[in-house]
C-alpha cells in the first residue's frame, strides 16, 4: 500500500469503505439532534484523507476506519448538542407539565435561583436513592439512565440480556419506590 | 413532583460528568467486546457516572459492523491466505510425523542407555590394586644442609605496591630450596606478632605468628622455593609492607 500515491491510496479506501461508513453513519447518527449526514460524512473523508497523507502504514485500516467513524460521529453529536443547548429556550419540545418544569430547569441559562436550587435537591434525591440499589441493579439502573439500551449494558458488562433486562427492570422499579418515599412520582 | 423516565435520564445526564475519562481506545474496545473482566467492570462503572463516555460508547457500538465488516473485507482481500494455510499444513503434517518418529527413536535409546547405566551400577567395579610401600625416607633426610641460600634484607616499602616495579628481587641458586628474608623493622616490637604473605593478586598465600622478645627490631623468615614459585610477594609485619620478587625459582 505505501508504494501507491496518496491520492490513489484514499481512493481505494474511500471505495473500500465508503458505502459502509455512509450506511453506518446514516443508520446511526441520531436524526432528532438535527445532524447533518453528509457533513458528518464529509468530516470522515476529510479525516481519512490527512490520515493516508501523512504517509501511515495502514496495517490495520479496519481499526483506522472505525476509529474515525466513532470519532467523527461523536465530535458532531457534540457540536450539534453545544448548538441546541445555546437555542434551547425556544427549540425544546414539551413533554407534559413536569417534563417542561424539569427543562426549563435544566437548560435556562436565566432560570430563577429557587427552580436551581430546587433541581440541584433533586438530583440528590435520585442519586441518594440510587445509592440504596443492589450493586447490580444500582449499575444496571445508572447504565440505563445514561440511555444505553439493553444490549448495549449487557455487551459492556457481559451479563445476558436476559440478566441485563432483570436488573434493569428490578433496579428501576427499587427507585421508584425510594423515590415515592421522597416525594416524587416517577411514571 | 412527577418525573417521567425520559425526565428522569435527562436529570442523571446532566448531573453526571468525568474529568478522569478512560482513553478512546479503551472505549472502543469495549464496544468491539475486547475487553477482560476488571477492565469491563471498570469501563461499566466509569461510563455508569460519565455522560460523555456513556455517548462515545454509544457510537461506538452502534458502529461495530463497521470494523467487523472491514476486517471481513480485509480477509476477503486475500484470497490466497486460505490456500496458503492448506499448503502449510500439508507441508507441516510429514514434519510432524518425522518428529513424532524420532522423538520415539530417541525415547528407545534413551531406555536403551538407561537399562546399561543400571547394569553396570549394579556390578561393583573391581578394587583397585595399590602397592603400598613403607615411608622409608625422613624429613630430615629429605632437608640436608644448603649451600649458597640467598639471604635478602628488606627495610619497609611505604609505597605498598604490589607490582614488580621496586620489588627487592631474589635471585634462587641451583644449590638450595630456600631463601631467608631479613625484614627490618622501623621501630622495636615485642609480643605476639602477625605475619602474613600475599601474592601480586593479593591472594594470602601463608599467614603465621611469633612471640617476640622485647627490644626486636628485626623478623628472620625463611620460605621454600616450591611454595614460593617465580613471582611478586608482599609481606605484612605489624602495618608494615615488604615487597620481594622471586626470580628463576619455583620447579
Amino acid at each position: 500500500m505505501s508504494s501507491l500515491e496518496p491520492e490513489s491510496r484514499y481512493e481505494r479506501l474511500l471505495e473500500q469503505y465508503e458505502l459502509l461508513l455512509r450506511a453506518v453513519i446514516r443508520r446511526h447518527c441520531p436524526p432528532s439532534l438535527g445532524i447533518d449526514v453528509h457533513d458528518v460524512e464529509q468530516d470522515a473523508r476529510l479525516r481519512l484523507w490527512k490520515l493516508v497523507e501523512r504517509e501511515k502504514e495502514l496495517d490495520d485500516p479496519a481499526s483506522y476506519l472505525y476509529r474515525i467513524a466513532v470519532t467523527t460521529t461523536i465530535d458532531a453529536v457534540r457540536r450539534v448538542l453545544a448548538r441546541k443547548e445555546e437555542q434551547l429556550p425556544d427549540g425544546e419540545s414539551a413533554q407534559g407539565e413536569a417534563s417542561r418544569e424539569l427543562s426549563g430547569m435544566v437548560t435556562d441559562p436565566n432560570e430563577a435561583p429557587d427552580a436551581v436550587a430546587q433541581r440541584r435537591e433533586l438530583m440528590m434525591k435520585v442519586r441518594a436513592a440510587l445509592a440504596t440499589l443492589i450493586r447490580n441493579r444500582r449499575r444496571a439502573v445508572e447504565l440505563h439512565l445514561q440511555g444505553l439500551t439493553l444490549g448495549e449494558i449487557a455487551h459492556l458488562t457481559g451479563w445476558s440480556e436476559g440478566k441485563t433486562r432483570n436488573l434493569v427492570y428490578r433496579g428501576l422499579s427499587d427507585l421508584r419506590v425510594k423515590l415515592r418515599q421522597e416525594g416524587i412520582d416517577t411514571q | 413532583m412527577k418525573l417521567t423516565e425520559h425526565d428522569l435520564r435527562r436529570l442523571y445526564q446532566e448531573s453526571t460528568s468525568s474529568a478522569d475519562c478512560p482513553a478512546e481506545d479503551l472505549l472502543l474496545r469495549a464496544a468491539r467486546g475486547e475487553l477482560n473482566r476488571r477492565e469491563r467492570e471498570e469501563v461499566a462503572a466509569h461510563i455508569a457516572g460519565c455522560s460523555a463516555c456513556a455517548r462515545f460508547y454509544q457510537v461506538a457500538y452502534a458502529m461495530r459492523p463497521l470494523a467487523d465488516e472491514a476486517d471481513a473485507s480485509g480477509r476477503a482481500r486475500r484470497p490466497w491466505l486460505p490456500l496458503a494455510a492448506a499448503a502449510a499444513l500439508l507441508l507441516m503434517i510429514p514434519i510432524l510425523i518425522w518428529s513424532a518418529l524420532r522423538i520415539q527413536h530417541d525415547a528407545a535409546t534413551i531406555a536403551s542407555l538407561r537399562e546399561r547405566v543400571r547394569a553396570a551400577s549394579r556390578t561393583p567395579p573391581p578394587p583397585v590394586k595399590r602397592e603400598e610401600k613403607p615411608a622409608t625416607t625422613t624429613i630430615a633426610e629429605l632437608t640436608p644442609p644448603q649451600i649458597d641460600t640467598p639471604i635478602v634484607d628488606l627495610d619497609p616499602d611505604p609505597t605498598r605496591s604490589t607490582n614488580d616495579r621496586g620489588a627487592t628481587p631474589i635471585t634462587l641458586t641451583p644449590t638450595s630450596n630456600v631463601f631467608t628474608l631479613i625484614l627490618h623493622l622501623d621501630d622495636p616490637i615485642r609480643g605476639n606478632v602477625h605475619v602474613s604473605i600475599e601474592d601480586s593478586l593479593k591472594n594470602e598465600v601463608w599467614k603465621g605468628s611469633w612471640n617476640a622478645p622485647a627490644g626486636t627490631t628485626s623478623i628472620t623468615l625463611t620460605l621454600h622455593r616450591e611454595r614460593f614459585p617465580a613471582g611478586t610477594y608482599r609481606v605484612k609485619v605489624k602495618e608494615q609492607w615488604y615487597r620481594f620478587r622471586v626470580e628463576g625459582g619455583g620447579q
